[in-house]
């Protein structure tokens, strides 16, 4: 991240309730700059989706709401706007497990993605999905629930790009997919990028997304604990260890692994 | 054969009447997940409200002005308090609307009156049509080839346009929705609007010869509901077609059941859709298109 201009997208201080009394942020701070990608990492339950809906404007679905900080896109703060405003102001978050519209076909998916556009760049629009996958012309008219998990995430990611957004945040878009669709959703990340649109990426397969982004954040429990440039984090000793699978000297036996977890549960 | 016809077209005059009415009260079941008891007031405030426009604009125009006013009613009514129980128990809302269908009741007789009144129309009201050898009333034709057209309309505007999709998607996943940038206020708004809209053009047509508008016609309301059951609470074009063919059920059981019955089938035509609406209840509770939702095995 070049320190000269200045991030796209901030979030600074940014503390978030859920049912007015749990805590799941406790003042988070981090940056997305104008271009690239930018991972925000950390196990289950430690504010990475809390984060991704405090940016999109998807808290109060969830009864959660933000009580300090704020959250600028190039300048303009966002905590005015609700959700279809913030995706007009170009932050667009694909949420996590896909959520394809099963009922609705391929290209009504992507179509629900572009409401509120011109008709004219709404139908461009569609037409660059169809070509960057030729699959999803061939299946438009097919319910979407039809297509396999990986093509599901891939619609997700072009439904996500119909409103042109100036930053997609992506809440694990890895879970649960096959190492060949893993590789066919990192490709497409690695595009969107290279296209210009800034990514927030959240995930817990660190190994993928540290190999995506230029600099990465580690939060546990509601905090930042680690950031730094992605290079950096990947020869970090911690985020060897508990992150990529590493130990100190080598893998890890799964049979360690499960003595870990187990000592974990205890302690917590 | 030529009976047959006759009650054949009455049948689906009636059906199509109470097809708006499944369509409404099924359009606001998938969007808010909530049973609108107040619907049938909807229907009632149309009929009367028609009444009155009818007598200063021309017909065609009342009708347009009284789904506009009722609709819009209707999305003010979600607006204003059924919004903010988004969450709350099926039981909460469902006393509410029962509690805001009698509110609306007793604001229409306070505006209108208690007295029966007679639904004017541009054609006359005992008009009748020679179609082969039977006689059909002109009435039952307009309503019919009036509610085939909203219908078709609304089933273009779901199915064709964006506001359509924005429709289908804020019903199907309302998270989704938003994170699409979808105004799914505006959208549940505009989705009570058309329930409201639909419901009182189907109220001016319920009131027209032979039946006339008093303050029960709201009741009538409850006499589609079996359809919506009957067709599925997920598939609203199930409730359009159930109601179809309940409507017709109705016409012909009361003039080819009832008379064999005796004494006992006075009004049988009037329980005949609720029995079918229990029976499907006991052997299919999901009603005919009701959830058959895709999943990916």
């Amino acid at each position: 991240m070049s320190a000269s201009s200045p991030p796209l997208l901030r979030v600074q201080n940014l503390q978030v309730v859920y049912h007015s009394v749990v805590r799941a942020l406790r003042g988070i701070t981090l940056e997305v700059p104008t271009r690239g990608v930018v991972a925000l990492l950390g196990p289950n339950g430690a504010g990475k989706s809390t984060a991704l809906r405090a940016i999109s404007g998807l808290l109060d679905l969830h009864d959660g709401a933000i009580t300090q900080g704020h959250i600028e896109l190039s300048g303009q703060s966002l905590l005015p706007l609700a959700a279809d405003g913030r995706v007009r102001a170009g932050v667009v978050q694909v949420l996590e497990g896909r959520r394809i519209l099963d009922a609705l076909s391929v290209e009504e998916n992507l179509l629900a993605g572009g409401f509120g556009m011109g008709p004219q760049a709404r139908r461009e629009l569609v037409e660059s999905a169809f070509t960057r996958f030729p699959l999803l012309r061939e299946r438009r008219r097919q319910p979407a629930g039809y297509l396999s998990g990986g093509e599901q995430q891939l619609l997700a990611i072009c439904r996500g790009l119909m409103r042109r957004p100036r930053v997609l945040l992506l809440d694990e878009p890895f879970l649960g997919l096959s190492p060949k669709a893993v590789g066919e959703v990192a490709e497409l990340i690695r595009h969107i990028s290279d296209e210009g649109v800034s990514v927030l990426l959240v995930e817990q397969n660190a190994k993928v997304a540290l190999g995506l982004a230029s600099h990465g954040y580690v939060l546990e429990t509601g905090k930042v604990v680690l950031d730094g440039p992605a290079e950096q984090l990947r020869e970090d000793p911690d985020v060897q260890e508990f992150y990529l699978g590493f130990g100190r000297e080598g893998q890890r036996g799964y049979h360690e692994l499960k003595r870990y977890r187990r000592k974990r549960r205890w302690l917590s | 054969m030529t009976q047959l016809l006759q009650l054949g077209i009455s049948g689906l005059a009636l059906g199509a009447s109470y097809a708006l009415i499944a369509l409404g009260f099924s359009v606001v079941y998938r969007a808010s997940r909530l049973f609108n008891f107040a619907h049938g007031e909807l229907l009632s405030l149309g009929a009367f409200l028609m009444t009155a426009l009818a007598q200063v604009l021309p017909w065609w125009l009342a009708l347009a002005a009284t789904a506009a006013l009722t609709g819009g009613l209707a999305a003010l009514l979600e607006r204003a308090v059924l919004r903010r129980m988004v969450g709350r128990p099926v039981f909460t809302t469902i006393i509410l609307t029962l509690f805001l269908g009698l509110l609306l009741r007793a604001g229409i007789v306070i505006a209108f009156g208690a007295d029966t009144r007679g639904m004017p129309t541009p054609w006359d009201a005992m008009a009748e049509v020679q179609l082969g050898d039977s006689t059909v009333l002109l009435s039952s034709l307009v309503s019919l080839g009036a509610t085939t057209v909203v219908l078709v309309g609304l089933h273009g505007l779901v199915q064709r346009t964006p506001l359509g999709v924005a429709m289908r998607a804020s019903s199907e996943n309302q998270e989704v929705a938003l994170s699409l940038g979808i105004p799914v206020g505006r959208v549940l708004g505009f989705t009570w609007f058309l329930a409201g809209a639909t419901a009182a053009v189907a109220g001016v047509f319920l009131g027209m010869f032979p039946r006339s508008v008093d303050s029960n016609l709201g009741y009538v309301a409850l006499r589609a509901f079996p359809a919506i059951i009957v067709g599925g609470l997920e598939s609203v074009v199930g409730a359009v077609v159930a109601a179809f063919v309940l409507g017709l059920l109705e016409v012909l059981s009361q003039a080819y059941v009832n008379p064999h019955l005796g004494a006992f089938g006075h009004n049988f035509h009037a329980v005949f859709p609720y029995a079918a609406m229990i029976l499907f209840l006991v052997l299919r509770p999901r009603g005919l298109w009701g959830e058959h939702e895709v999943r990916r095995v």
